[in-house]
């Protein structure tokens, strides 16, 4: 889940939201 | 400076973002434990007291609201983050017994981390901590009737029925019977723009648009309370 989240340069930075990265795992488990 | 912080019990009823969160603290150092509601939070920290607690405000069952109020009077050096979509801006919302605000659908989360570092300072936390209401959930005494409501009074924790004279009003005061506090109460509406991520929400807005809190600070004044 989190290789998923820290392939976005954003995340490897903590810089979005949680929101936001909750619509990041869920989009590519689907 | 995390060293001294860094077992955190984690509250939210979104299974992704608590494993989102999970991770993301993990990776940092700490210590992770998850919780899907304020009950289930409750066990996991009479099993081992956390130094932080970090929980999402609407949730069904036991709310993020009732959660903190309970484990203000009860756990009182555990640190607590309230964190929600359905409030901006980084202050606590009125009525959340909090040391910290996390804005979760529009803060980064390294804005997050930057909170957890504020509120290790003892002078902030003393601060926050002085006006803090206490969260008391109304039930309806007979289902679907608002007419006739318990509440607990914040002082004395005995439960008493409370009649609300107008269902549109937003604030009224009430006497204790026990022990004669007077007492603020205020319906509470959660916002149509929250948290849009909690996927039972639709589900428990119904079942919490109606519910009451009481407020009752420590120096005898009461703090302020908006409708939500």
């Amino acid at each position: 889940m989190i290789n998923i989240l820290f392939q976005c340069h954003r995340y490897r930075r903590l810089e979005g939201s949680l929101h936001e990265a909750v619509r990041i795992v869920e989009r590519n488990r689907q | 400076m995390l060293n001294e912080m860094n077992d955190i019990v984690l509250v939210d009823d979104n299974p992704t973002l608590l494993g989102v969160l999970s991770e993301i603290f993990k990776t940092r150092g700490y210590t992770v434990r998850t919780a899907s509601d304020g009950f289930a939070a409750l066990a996991a920290i009479r099993e081992r007291v956390p130094n932080v607690l970090l929980s999402d405000l609407y949730m069904p069952g036991m709310s993020g609201f009732e959660l903190l109020s309970v484990v203000r009077r009860r756990f009182t050096t555990i640190a607590v983050i309230a964190m929600s979509g359905a409030y901006s801006g980084g202050s606590v919302p009125a009525g959340v017994a909090a040391d910290g605000f996390y804005a979760k659908g529009s803060c980064s989360i390294a804005g997050l981390f930057e909170i957890l570092s504020a509120i290790e300072d003892k002078a902030v936390l003393q601060s926050t901590r002085a006006a803090a209401p206490i969260w008391i959930p109304g039930l309806p005494i007979h289902q679907r009737d608002l007419s006739t409501m318990a509440v607990a009074c914040p002082e004395c924790l005995r439960p008493f029925s409370h009649s609300p004279r107008d269902e549109a009003f937003v604030e009224q005061e009430s006497d204790c019977p026990h022990c004669l506090r007077s007492v603020r109460l205020a319906i509470v509406r959660p916002s149509e723009e929250m948290d849009k991520t909690a996927l039972p929400l639709s589900t428990i807005a119904t079942r919490t648009s109606e519910s009451i809190f009481a407020s009752y600070t420590s120096s005898n004044r009461y703090s302020e309370i908006s409708s939500r």
